[in-house]
């Protein structure tokens, strides 16, 4: 067992009939690790956890646990694992503690008689019933069940979903000191506070595994934004351009922006649909190449949003070339 | 598993008591005018089967129903403990009006009642474990609840191996007892393999 990863993915392939999910995807989780699986919305994260979770079947490749396979073996594997999916699922009609007690029997932990002083560091009531919980509340309940399940290998999908910015540190610094030794967690989310807290991350986009990376690495490939409002300024990370418009609506509420600064990003150039419609009148064999030099003109010249005039200035350059 | 289940069967008392009332009520009133045992079997498959398969897919809805699944406890225990609790929290429900049954047939009719209970919930939560949503979960149900009432209501030969038959004609015979626990003991092991493979 020493000489094997607690998880293994080799070349896995999972989708919905609609096509999203993922594909080829590869990585391995070392023991003791924290790794984050970093993807927007749709990415294909919550679809991984949940293959991995042996919810469901993977369409190809295969992934193992501690040397055993999760797909033809998934009964044995589940002995090591804890899932945490973005519901939070809990029997309403009883309380906290009843709750906490049910799911760390399932998962044959004798942890319950810890949990009064980890419930002082989440500041949770497990003597309420969990109806009346909030959504953060409840979240902290299945995290707080994740750790003293005393399984091997977590799996949290989402792990701050309806957490306060403060309470998520806490969460994530909790789990960081908290967690037993060999205990190695892969969780997935959107934000890059959250990439932080992990040693490694594996970033996802269109269910593909695009690279393996630090945050440092993560946010050179994202941009910058500084959001300027009368009274206030906020910095967000987005992945393309094309997620401004949306960050700009969500912070539409705190008030009107009097200024929006972009900084940084290895960003990939924003096509026109005009000026795609004219490189697509070229002999196939072509395009590739005509595509490159368009873009290096237009990342020369400091151009972010290819139009149909600046291709024809590139072309122009090209042919005076 | 069993006492979550019998925590959520009690949880609300009003609720409880309506439950048992109202079967009774409709059953009691249809012996009034002479259709109480067809009566009391279409109770039974309706209310059974559609109740026990919501179940199901309730705790898929919440997604509960995930985290059993993933949990390392073995699954054909799991859904033994579930279909015994709803076995017993179902007959619990129904009591007055099986007595009722009883009171209005022969005293051997109670095991007629008994092995239905016993086939509609093992029926009704594999229509949960085999349905998605609230809307799957109804045409599921429909799919199944009409054949079972056609089979309590037309004494045809196939008829004779289901409980409801002997219920709905009040006819007792020994026969019936071992080709319905038959029955029902297959569709118990059918279960059982079913949700081996989750």
């Amino acid at each position: 067992m020493n000489n094997v990863f607690p998880l293994e993915v080799k070349n896995l392939c999972y989708s919905y009939p609609n096509r999203t999910g993922f594909l080829d995807v590869s990585f391995h989780l070392k023991e003791g690790e924290l790794l984050c699986l970093f993807g927007k919305n749709g990415s294909g994260k919550s679809t991984l956890l949940r293959v991995l979770s042996t919810l469901h079947k993977p369409h190809s490749g295969s992934f193992s646990v501690y040397g055993i396979d999760g797909v033809k073996r998934k009964e044995r594997i589940r002995k090591y694992l804890f899932p945490v999916f973005d519901e939070n699922a809990h029997f309403d009609f009883t309380t906290g503690r009843e709750n906490l007690e049910f799911f760390l029997r399932l998962y044959q932990s004798n942890q319950s008689g810890q949990c009064e002083h980890w419930c002082k560091d989440l500041d949770l009531n497990l003597d309420i019933k969990t109806g009346e919980y909030s959504l953060g509340m409840k979240r902290k309940l299945y995290l707080l069940e994740a750790i003293l399940g005393q399984q091997n290998i977590l799996l949290l999908d989402e792990p701050s979903l309806g957490l306060d910015s403060e309470t998520r540190d806490n969460v994530f610094l909790w789990m960081q000191q908290q967690k037993p030794e060999k205990t190695s967690i892969l969780f997935g989310t959107n934000r890059v506070e959250e990439a932080k807290y992990a040693e490694r991350i594996l970033f996802i986009d269109h269910g593909r595994i695009k690279q393996i990376s630090s945050v440092e690495d993560l946010v050179s490939h994202m941009l910058t934004v500084k959001i300027y409002t009368r009274n206030d300024q906020f910095v967000e990370l987005i992945d393309t351009a094309n997620d401004l418009p949306d960050l700009v609506k969500r912070y539409l509420s705190f008030g009107m922006p009097t200024r929006i600064e972009i900084i940084g990003g290895d960003e990939e150039m924003i096509w026109t649909k005009e000026a795609l419609e004219k490189i697509e009148r070229a002999p196939g064999f072509v395009r590739k190449m005509i595509y490159r030099t368009i873009e290096s003109y237009a990342k020369e010249k400091g151009y972010s949003r290819i139009t149909p005039e600046i291709v024809d200035e590139a072309r122009g350059r090209f042919e005076r070339k | 598993m069993g006492k979550i289940i019998w925590l959520d069967f009690l949880k609300n008392k009003k609720n409880l008591l309506i439950k048992i009332c109202l079967p009774f009520l409709l059953v009691f009133l249809s012996y009034q005018i002479g259709f109480g045992n067809l009566a009391l079997v279409m109770v039974l498959i309706f209310t059974i089967i559609t109740g026990a398969g919501l179940k199901i897919v309730q705790l898929k809805n919440e997604g509960l129903y995930s985290r059993l699944m993933t949990a390392p406890i073995s699954k054909r225990r799991l859904f033994v403990e579930v279909t015994t609790s709803s076995i017993g929290l179902y007959f619990l429900q129904f009591l007055p009006t099986i007595l009722l049954g009883v009171y209005y047939n022969q005293l051997e009719m109670f095991v007629f009642l008994l092995l239905s209970i016993v086939l509609v919930v093992v029926i009704g939560t594999l229509v949960g474990v085999h349905s998605r949503s609230f809307g799957q979960i109804h045409l599921n149900s429909l799919l199944t609840v009409l054949p079972l009432a056609g089979l309590g209501m037309i004494p045809v030969s196939v008829s004779y191996f289901f409980p409801f038959i002997y219920v709905a004609k009040s006819l007792y015979s020994l026969e019936g007892i071992f080709f319905s626990s038959l029955v029902a003991l297959g569709f118990f092991f059918l279960l059982v393999i079913d949700v081996s493979r989750l």
